[in-house]
């Protein structure tokens, strides 16, 4: 028997099946998941934003129009609480720690691992993380999710031309930060 | 084909996300543009970087075993604590009516003085480009919004081009005819200023 379609699974949710919800949640969670986390940074900062965002589609899919598709409006939810993630943090650590942000770490990761990794790698692993929020999510969504410009535009509610401008000028800053990095 | 046309798609054709006649187009134009050649071949090399990033440990299979149930019971919880629909489509609108009615009455004009200054040095930090990241923050957007609506003269579609008009005070804030900055900045609490003053701060930092 072919697999139902996330229109289906929505109209069993909304006839009261619980299953409806919890194949979608089945289907979407990695996505859910991998999208956080390349904002947020930490494992725990992503599994607060994976919790919240399952819960409002939860509470919120009898609402749902499926005009969008089930997966832009999922992914435009998970963008907004990432990004309300990463403002709430930053505040926090301003609150905390008045003159610098570090960018974040794995908490599991050593010290001593942290200091013998690549410097090439570690170089690009920071240029990411110093891209404006808006801009590092273009260009995740871009590279790691090789996402079309298309669905992009609906997610985030921006044209065709000014993604592919954020994604060209993100590596741009990219590829700066490293051959100074480099070079000094 | 010119290289304007060309440049923001160099990064697909670099990674050959990109097919047929585009392609070719593309091609016949490298062919043709020393400039846009070096900055396919950078672009390659990034990309080639960039594939020795070193993989995030995903969660353990507990973890996603886990997931499910702490959502349901997370939903549950807020199902039971939320407030009716009628409550919740009212209580918004009537508290931020009482909210505007005793800063109205409690507040008096000149209360912004040093956070005008300090938001206008905030704002000229910043690149149109960056202004445009900004503008599309949601959160940013959540400050500005009330501002707009509060604002008669204010009368654009979307926040974004409301936080974008307010923004565009480089250099001669005079020069923005419909918009009163300092009216505007007046009908902000100080927190409120204060806030938007740390956010643009914050992301000059990025």
């Amino acid at each position: 028997m072919a697999p139902k379609t996330d229109l289906e699974l929505i109209e069993d949710f909304r006839k009261g099946s619980t299953e409806g919800f919890n194949e979608l949640v089945r289907r979407y969670q990695e996505k859910v998941y991998w999208i956080a986390r390349r904002v947020v940074g930490t494992h725990e900062d992503a599994d607060d934003v994976v919790q919240d965002v399952l819960v409002r589609v939860h509470n919120g899919l009898k609402d749902f129009r499926s005009e969008s598709g089930f997966y832009t409006w999922l992914y435009r939810i998970t963008v907004n609480v990432s990004l309300n993630a990463v403002r709430a943090k930053r505040v926090k650590d301003f609150l905390r720690l008045d003159d610098v942000e570090e960018p974040a770490h794995d908490e599991d990761e050593q010290p001593d691992a942290r200091i013998l990794k690549d410097e090439y790698t570690s170089a690009l692993e920071d240029a990411i993380e110093r891209l404006p929020t808006k801009q590092k999510l273009v260009f995740m969504m871009r590279y790691f999710d090789e996402i079309p410009y298309e669905e992009m535009a609906k997610i985030l509610n921006r044209s065709v031309g000014g993604l592919k401008a954020n994604y060209f000028h993100a590596l741009k800053k990219i590829q700066e930060y490293v051959r100074r990095e480099i070079n000094s | 084909m010119t290289c304007t046309d060309t440049h923001y798609q160099l990064p697909d054709f670099a990674r050959g996300k990109i097919a047929g006649d585009a392609n070719e187009k593309i091609i016949d134009h490298l062919d043709r543009c020393p400039a846009c050649r070096q900055e396919v071949e950078q672009l390659r090399s990034l990309f080639v970087q960039l594939r020795e990033l070193k993989p995030i440990a995903p969660p353990s299979a507990t973890y996603w075993a886990m997931l499910l149930p702490r959502v349901h019971d997370v939903a549950q919880r807020r199902q039971a604590f939320a407030l009716p629909e009628w409550i919740q489509r009212f209580a918004l609108p009537v508290a931020a009516a009482m909210v505007v009615a005793i800063f109205g009455i409690t507040v008096t004009p000149f209360h912004t003085g040093d956070s005008f200054g300090d938001l206008q040095a905030s704002i000229q930090q910043f690149q149109p480009e960056e202004l445009q990241d900004i503008a599309q923050q949601q959160t940013i957007a959540g400050i500005v919004e009330p501002l707009a609506h509060d604002e008669q003269t204010v009368t654009s579609e979307s926040d974004t081009e409301v936080l974008q008009e307010l923004l565009a005070v480089e250099g001669d804030h005079s020069a923005v005819t419909d918009i009163d900055h300092e009216t505007l900045l007046q009908s902000l609490d100080e927190q409120s200023t204060d806030d938007l003053v740390l956010i643009l701060e914050r992301a000059n930092m990025n």
